[in-house]
């Protein structure tokens, strides 16, 4: 039996994944995995204590969340209590239908796209599909029991074009909750095009240019603001975003959502790894910080309010994370973003994201893959580029953002965010 | 408890297989984390399960799993999805039978320890960091994985572990100038809680380090001649070079063969890289790789010349070439893919100080905050000193290097006479697998004209 004074929940998940793996072109292998793990969080004389397992039923899952809670930090939290969550369809039925020939019918499919195509035959094609069907309970002392289920489809590519001195290689990859809404043909068109515009390299000399942020890239180039909104980071106080919520931040034609109901995103789910009913945030309105992304705990400790955004596996704590965010999209198109550069840099995808300090919002990427502009034409692809600076001072500096909205990655809705001065080493 | 090795049932339905593996495991993770005086994570964590891969006509299947109670249906189900690949052309390198037992506990055995010693010994080191009055904040982290790994394979191996891996990392931070300034050590060892005890001998450096940085003055990014220290020519050797040696990437692309092929000069005289065991415990030494193949020390650029590369069963088998032992899974929910162990430069004769008397306008660079690899590579620094006229000057941060793997290599004028092996908290990512336990390390090494970013 529980004694009174503890609180505890219990988040567990079951989860199968299917993957269909084809190597240069080539069907290889087929997987199936199957997982249990179920984690404990105890609440003793506040403190906190966990433990996770993979064992159904394990008998000493309680004793041990209760041993470490003995060492544990104190956290003075309320649970919550059971509410109806709301939530879009997560789980088609067409979705958990899909047999593996299926997926090996569109893994043959998307090969043949890119054969047909490529006319040099020097490129190397790699494709995996994945069905993800994951089943999550969730329970709690304050009486919560609740289940939800989950299943996705994901399309990973990865594809090499391989010349002396010059290695091209590309990934990209969508998920969505119905297979028909996997964005195969776009991403193969891009990925072509990727091949057609890089066949040509240029070089850039060192300066400050304008850069336009693809949607590709623009998750890569906010990490350090997504580092330094985590209520954890906050709660440490060793982000450079404490004690700045309300105050302007970033140029005030942007305005950034996380929301967590979103009907395609696959970040979405009714409820968050405590037992919170998902909800929508605005993080950034207008350049001005409205809120940080906060576990209770951290937003007890920071004396702010919750927002839903702990995420939380069977196997580990909860901890605060983003679901699917959205930038919000500005006037121009974004042929006439490129178009008013004289010269500068487009980019489509940064290396080394997440290195330097980003607690203090610098950020310092290699260039992975990105092209020249000069006089508002898309030119070579620029290789042994570097781009610097402080996100915090660039994002204050904008030139214009896009119209246009491109979900990426199945669950971020990103436009072309144009930099007017950013520092570029280059040779 | 029952052992491992008895849940293995019945494998007759493999007896027409080309190839087969099975691998069980059981894992104990304690991990403590703190942040100042604030326990941020306190758990234990039981992970237990296992995989079946099976290569049939070609194709492979694989099935993993928590559940070790039904092998036989997993043993069937492993194979069933491997005939679904239809025109598999998938072959292996078979070798002779081994039977292994690997038992690496350590001095001090963490089953052994209490939760409350582990939790002081972590506390201690964070009191210790935060007596300096330059570091504000201390995070430190200490886990162990006690875990317990039988593997057997259609050549009748059975390779039986019983082992512990046990890792630290302790972190000073100084908020002195506003901006955050870190500097860590950090350690990932087979071996029992004598790592972490040893790994706390290493806070002078951290405080060492936090004093340079305070005196610190931003770096111009621009191309300059670079020393590199062992830590980030371990980096450089692993992130761009290694991750290039591994055959996934190159066995089925005819021009990647090409443009690695073996006996091609791609670096300069002064550079040669190793992959392999270094008997010692750090965290890539791994004996026999989960093929229960044994891990070769694999000479991969010799004076710059390329002869081997890095293999699994399946890419030795198609490359026509030998077996390395690199063929690794982050644990038994994973199927095993080309890995490095433990990726280092080798030495020569040359002392440091001469290496510094030959740069006119430099940087000596320190410390690794992360790294990604390729032919283009990028990895962020802790700090540099400026060489002006052959000496070293004044201490710089926030720098980044940069640039193209194979001009690198054939930019590399010198290397130094003493080698440094790191092993990391957070070892390597490849694919979906990571964080698995590697090392890497070097001598100092100099290249001509790198790209450096600064602010």
């Amino acid at each position: 039996m529980m004694a009174k004074e503890m609180k505890y929940d219990i988040f567990t998940q079951i989860t199968e994944v299917t993957p269909v793996v084809f190597e240069n072109g080539e069907l290889k292998q087929i997987e199936r995995r199957e997982t249990y793990s179920s984690g404990c969080r105890v609440i003793l004389n506040d403190r906190v204590g966990f433990s996770s397992t993979t064992i159904k039923d394990d008998k000493e899952l309680i004793e041990r969340s209760k041993r470490s809670a003995e060492y544990g930090r104190e956290i003075i939290i309320e649970l919550p209590e059971p509410v109806e969550y709301e939530s879009p369809e997560l789980s088609f039925k067409a979705t958990e239908d899909i047999k593996t020939e299926d997926m090996v019918d569109i893994g043959v499919a998307s090969v043949n796209k890119f054969q047909n195509a490529f006319k040099n035959p020097d490129v190397n094609i790699n494709v995996e599909l994945r069905k993800n069907l994951s089943n999550i309970q969730f329970m709690n002392s304050e009486g919560i029991d609740t289940t939800y289920r989950k299943c996705t489809t994901t399309i990973t590519f990865f594809i090499t074009r391989s010349k002396e001195g010059d290695l091209l290689w590309l990934y990209d990859g969508d998920e969505a909750f119905q297979i028909e809404d996997l964005k195969i043909d776009q991403m193969v068109d891009k990925i072509i095009d990727h091949y057609e515009k890089s066949q040509n390299t240029t070089s850039i000399k060192t300066g400050t240019y304008p850069v336009i942020m693809t949607p590709y890239a623009l998750p890569q180039f906010l990490v350090p603001f997504t580092v330094c909104i985590n209520g954890e980071n906050i709660e440490k106080g060793i982000s450079i975003l404490k004690d700045k919520k309300g105050e302007k931040i970033f140029d005030s034609s942007i305005t950034i959502i996380d929301d967590q109901l979103d009907k395609r995103g696959t970040a979405t789910r009714p409820f968050d790894g405590e037992g919170l009913p998902s909800r929508r945030n605005t993080i950034v309105e207008n350049g001005i910080l409205k809120s940080y992304i906060h576990t209770l705990s951290s937003a007890h400790n920071t004396n702010d309010q919750p927002t839903s955004n702990a995420s939380r596996s069977g196997s580990t704590m909860p901890s605060p994370s983003l679901t699917n965010l959205r930038v919000g999209h500005g006037e121009k198109s974004k042929d006439e973003l490129i178009e008013s550069i004289d010269k500068g840099i487009l980019v489509y995808f940064l290396s080394g994201v997440g290195q330097s300090n980003t607690l203090a919002g610098e950020f310092q990427n290699g260039l992975y893959l990105g092209y020249l502009i000069e006089d508002g034409k898309i030119k070579g692809r620029l290789k042994n580029v570097m781009l610097s600076g402080n996100l915090f001072d660039v994002m204050k500096n904008i030139g214009g953002i896009s119209k246009e909205i491109e979900l990426v990655y199945g669950d971020m809705y990103m436009p072309y965010i144009m930099l007017n001065n950013v520092s570029v080493a280059g040779g | 408890m029952i052992k491992l090795k008895e849940y293995i049932p019945d494998l007759k339905v493999l007896s027409d297989v080309e190839y087969y593996d099975i691998r069980l495991e059981r894992r104990f993770i304690t991990t403590v984390i703190y942040h100042n005086d604030e326990p941020r994570e306190i758990s234990e964590v039981v992970q237990n399960g296992g995989c079946v891969r099976v290569l049939f006509n070609g194709g492979w299947g694989f099935s993993s799993f928590t559940n070790l109670d039904n092998l036989t249906d997993k043993v069937s189900e492993a194979k069933s999805l491997a005939s679904n690949v239809f025109n598999g052309r998938s072959k292996i390198l078979s070798d002779d039978k081994k039977d292994v037992k690997i038992t690496r506990l350590g001095d001090k055995n963490p089953a052994d320890i209490s939760l409350a010693d582990k939790i002081s010994l972590v506390k201690e080191a964070g009191n210790r960091l935060r007596a300096n009055d330059n570091i504000d904040i201390s995070n430190v982290g200490y886990s162990d994985v006690l875990r317990q790994v039988v593997l057997i394979n259609k050549f009748g191996t059975l390779i039986e572990r019983d082992e512990v891996l046990t890792r630290g990392f302790v972190k000073g931070i100084s908020m002195k100038t506003g901006e955050p300034l870190s500097s860590s050590r950090q350690a990932n060892c087979w071996r029992g809680f004598e790592v972490f005890e040893e790994l706390m001998d290493k806070i002078p450096e951290v405080e060492e380090e936090i004093d340079y940085l305070l005196k610190a003055e931003n770096a111009k990014g621009g191309c300059y001649d670079v020393i590199i220290d062992p830590l980030l020519s371990g980096v450089f050797a692993h992130e761009s070079f290694g991750h290039t040696s591994e055959a996934d990437f190159i066995y089925k692309d005819d021009r990647m063969k090409e443009i690695l092929k073996l006996g091609r000069k791609l670096g300069s005289d002064a550079i040669s890289i190793v992959d392999g065991p270094i008997n010692s415990d750090i965290a890539g030494d791994i004996q026999y790789d989960d093929e229960g193949v044994k891990a070769e020390e694999t000479v991969l650029l010799d004076k710059g010349v390329l002869v081997n590369h890095l293999h699994s069963r399946e890419t030795a088998k198609m490359m026509g070439e030998k077996l390395t032992g690199n063929a690794r899974a982050l644990n038994f929910y994973y199927p095993p893919i080309v890995r490095m162990t433990n990726t280092y430069i080798k030495p020569s004769k040359a002392k440091l100080d001469e290496l510094i008397k030959e740069v006119s306008d430099g940087l000596l660079i320190k410390g690794s905050q992360g790294g990604m690899g390729g032919e283009m590579f990028t990895f962020s620094a802790v700090l540099g000193i400026k060489i002006e006229d052959g000496k070293l000057t004044s201490p710089v941060k926030n720098l980044t290097l940069t640039g193209n793997l194979f001009t690198t290599l054939r930019n590399i004028k010198a290397v130094s006479d003493e080698v440094k092996m790191f092993s990391s908290w957070l070892g390597c990512g490849k694919n979906e697998q990571g964080p698995l336990p590697v090392g890497l390390g070097g001598p100092y090494v100099m290249i001509k004209d790198a790209l450096i970013g600064g602010r």
